[in-house]
């Protein structure tokens, strides 16, 4: 199945499990959301070989399932989940015996003594209602563990979407073994971090731009001021722009970690620049919490910090330019550096 | 509005290279003036060097002289020529868009008299749409071309046409009736017409590629008509999405980044490799978006709204990179330095603004882009 095919295939089902005619509330644990029904599908381990318990299907499909997730301000750790499950596997280990994952956002401290995990995960994302939670240990190591054996402290993200603090003391882990690398794993769910921000930059644009048509004011919709129609116009490059880059990274056979910091950077930028502009066109009523676009622009801040300070990746960038021999070749070649650490 | 992405195949790849080691020798530094993107030098040597590899008219067919290529290709060759602020000013109007207009809209004669012309690098063309009373609204040209049997008899200014000076040819809007729209038709004028005056107007930075073209009773064939009679409003408008789709639009600042990239002053400043890091990644994301409206071209489709809304954005952004550079240079460039690359950073701080004017306002893109999304 082509993922235009999957996307197609899946519209109804998000559609119907996050109309978009409702405001986006805040989210409350997995099972008061439409987890069960997604993971029935096997959604949550698209993107998985069989082999391992996954549902099969490529990359791609994963990042069409993000952009749909975006779109729709789904209340689920699609990116989490299912970057948890895809390291996992990587392990040699099968994943189909777990029906919710996460990964941490925020800082990892994690030491093992005889075989028991001993530390804290900081910024989980649903960390206290997935079954398991994926890290790394301070040997490089992945690292499964129940969220059963956890001490959680509740927290929130920007958007209302918990973020929990889990802290492990001498405990058994589900699985301790060699598998890919952290940098590989904040590729990957950087990546479809950039995925979700483009399906909300897409959402954003269209309800503004709607907002903008139906909104009467001085008698004529706002929409037909230009000052008005600038923000329209720049919500579309926003969304335009970051969807071009989800796109380009969903055809990479390897995520390459110029790619993704380049594209972290634009997305994240893209991210701040469209919520000014769509809180400005909407005026007073884009603020209140009974009306969608909070949910979008509350998330955008929250992804756009994701994985990656912006701050860090530029000059990390930055520095990989000043060593290069053309800064031209950097954009127009194929063949791109790895990028300075 | 949905772009798709696209890489370079292994053909389009060996054409890069080709061009990168002719380049390479043909353009050693030092050999030529940093130019600032498409205002880069008239230098008619250059352009009939260019045009001899085959790289000028690449888009035209092969039976008018051109390469029978791609839009893709031809933006191959356009990054290396900015990339090394080449001098393509002598050629440049006519293979971005004048080629294509006469191959589209051109009789018989006119396309085997003037595309290889244009194809050898030999034939220059200037645009006369802006007048003194019609810039961002176009569709008030007053330049008059009245007809009398097979001779049109032409009155009026054209203002702010680039490169009329060294041209061989303009390509002109006229008004040859009062109806707003269709009462525009365009022309190829021939430079040395009688009854044409090109008077240069000093631009900002002191050059002289901006000029005033006034027809006194010019007189030009029938043959000198490009399209129908009332056609030129049209034609006017596909002639600016060639205009604004390319990499021109946001490779104006290559050669002053390339070298900035290397310099002491960014080695050794890490908040100046944060800016640098920044305006790397959207450059890159640019270049994605550029080469999927070239490959929509190349499939068919003619990406109005989407060559607008890219553009609207990069000159922005080649504008924004201009001030952070100078920010890190820490004085003014000048003038009167003994280095070309600091010359060329003070003259793109003076016409910087040039680059949101050019080809359509940021305002009027705003407006073009508007309407493309009210069409969807």
């Amino acid at each position: 199945m082509s993922s235009s095919d999957l996307t197609a295939a899946l519209a109804d089902f998000f559609a119907a499990s996050w109309p978009t005619d409702q405001p986006i509330g805040e989210s409350g644990p997995l099972d008061q959301t439409p987890w069960a029904a997604y993971t029935e599908l096997g959604l949550h381990l698209v993107g998985i070989d069989e082999d391992r318990g996954g549902s099969g299907g490529t990359f791609d499909d994963v990042m069409a399932l993000a952009l749909l997730a975006g779109r729709h301000a789904a209340d689920i750790p699609v990116a989490e989940s299912n970057t948890a499950a895809w390291a996992l596997a990587e392990t040699g280990a099968a994943v189909d015996e777990w029906s919710s994952l996460s990964i941490p956002v925020g800082p990892v401290a994690l030491t093992v003594r005889d075989g028991a995990v001993s530390g804290t995960l900081s910024e989980v994302p649903w960390g206290r209602s997935v079954d398991l939670v994926v890290a790394f240990a301070d040997d490089g190591r992945t690292v499964a563990l129940r969220v059963a054996d956890a001490t959680i402290r509740d927290g929130v993200d920007l958007a209302g979407q918990p973020r929990d603090t889990l802290r492990f003391d001498q405990v058994v882990p589900v699985v301790l073994a060699a598998g890919v690398s952290p940098d590989q794993l904040r590729r990957r769910a950087a990546t479809l971090r950039i995925a979700l921000m483009a399906g909300a930059l897409q959402a954003v644009s269209e309800l503004t731009r709607r907002y903008v048509g139906e909104r009467i004011q001085f008698g004529k919709p706002i929409g037909t001021f230009q000052a008005v129609q600038a923000h329209v116009v720049q919500l579309e490059q926003m969304a335009v722009m970051t969807t071009a880059l989800a796109d380009r990274l969903s055809l990479e056979p390897v995520l390459h970690d110029y790619d993704v910091t380049a594209a972290q950077l634009v997305a994240a930028e893209n991210s701040l620049v469209a919520a000014r502009a769509a809180h400005q066109a909407h005026g007073a009523i884009g603020m209140t919490r009974e009306y969608r676009l909070q949910g979008y622009t509350r998330r955008l801040h929250t992804w756009s910090s994701d994985f990656g300070e912006t701050l860090e990746l530029s000059a990390r960038l930055g520095a990989t330019a000043a060593r290069a021999d053309s800064l031209a070749h950097l954009i127009l070649d194929d063949h791109r550096p790895e990028i300075a650490s | 509005m949905n772009l798709v992405p696209t890489t370079l195949t292994d053909e389009e790849r060996q054409l890069q290279a080709d061009v990168r080691s002719y380049l390479d020798r043909r353009l050693a530094p030092g050999t030529y003036p940093l130019g600032l993107g498409m205002a880069g030098d008239v230098d008619p040597q250059f352009s009939r060097d260019l045009g001899a590899q085959g790289w000028i008219g690449m888009a035209l067919p092969a039976e008018y002289g051109g390469g029978g290529r791609t839009a893709v290709e031809r933006q191959i060759v356009v990054e290396e020529l900015l990339t090394r602020g080449a001098p393509v000013g002598f050629h440049w109007t006519a293979d971005r868009q004048s080629g294509l207009n006469i191959l589209h809209n051109g009789t018989e004669e006119q396309r085997r008299t003037i595309l290889p012309g244009i194809a050898r690098g030999e034939f220059s063309f200037a645009i006369g749409m802006s007048e003194p009373d019609a810039g961002s609204d176009l569709a008030s040209v007053r330049s008059k071309a009245v007809r009398t049997g097979d001779t049109w008899r032409v009155d009026g200014t054209k203002i702010w046409t680039s490169g009329a000076a060294t041209a061989t040819h303009l390509l002109c809007l006229f008004r040859t009736s009062e109806d707003r729209h269709g009462g525009l038709t365009q022309f190829i004028v021939p430079r040395d017409t009688p009854g044409m005056t090109v008077s240069p107007i000093p631009f900002i930075d002191g050059t002289r590629h901006f000029c005033e073209v006034v027809f006194d009773g010019v007189e030009l064939p029938d043959s000198a008509r490009l399209g129908e009679v009332g056609a030129g409003w049209g034609q006017n408008t596909s002639e600016l999405a060639l205009e604004r789709g390319g990499v021109d639009r946001w490779m104006s600042m290559m050669p002053i980044l390339e070298r900035w990239a290397k310099s002491d002053g960014v080695r050794t400043s890490v908040p100046a490799q944060i800016d640098l890091g920044r305006i790397l990644a959207r450059l890159w994301a640019y270049r994605g978006m550029s080469l999927s409206i070239a490959r929509l071209v190349d499939s068919g489709h003619f990406p109005v709204a989407e060559a607008a809304l890219v553009k609207e954005m990069a000159t922005q952004f080649e504008q924004e990179s201009l001030a952070l550079v100078r920010r890190h240079y820490g004085r003014t460039p000048s003038f009167s330095s003994d280095d070309p690359w600091e010359v060329l950073l003070a003259q793109a701080i003076l016409v910087g603004p040039s680059w949101t004017l050019r080809g359509g306002t940021t305002e009027i893109l705003r407006s073009v882009i508007s309407k493309g999304l009210l069409k969807r």
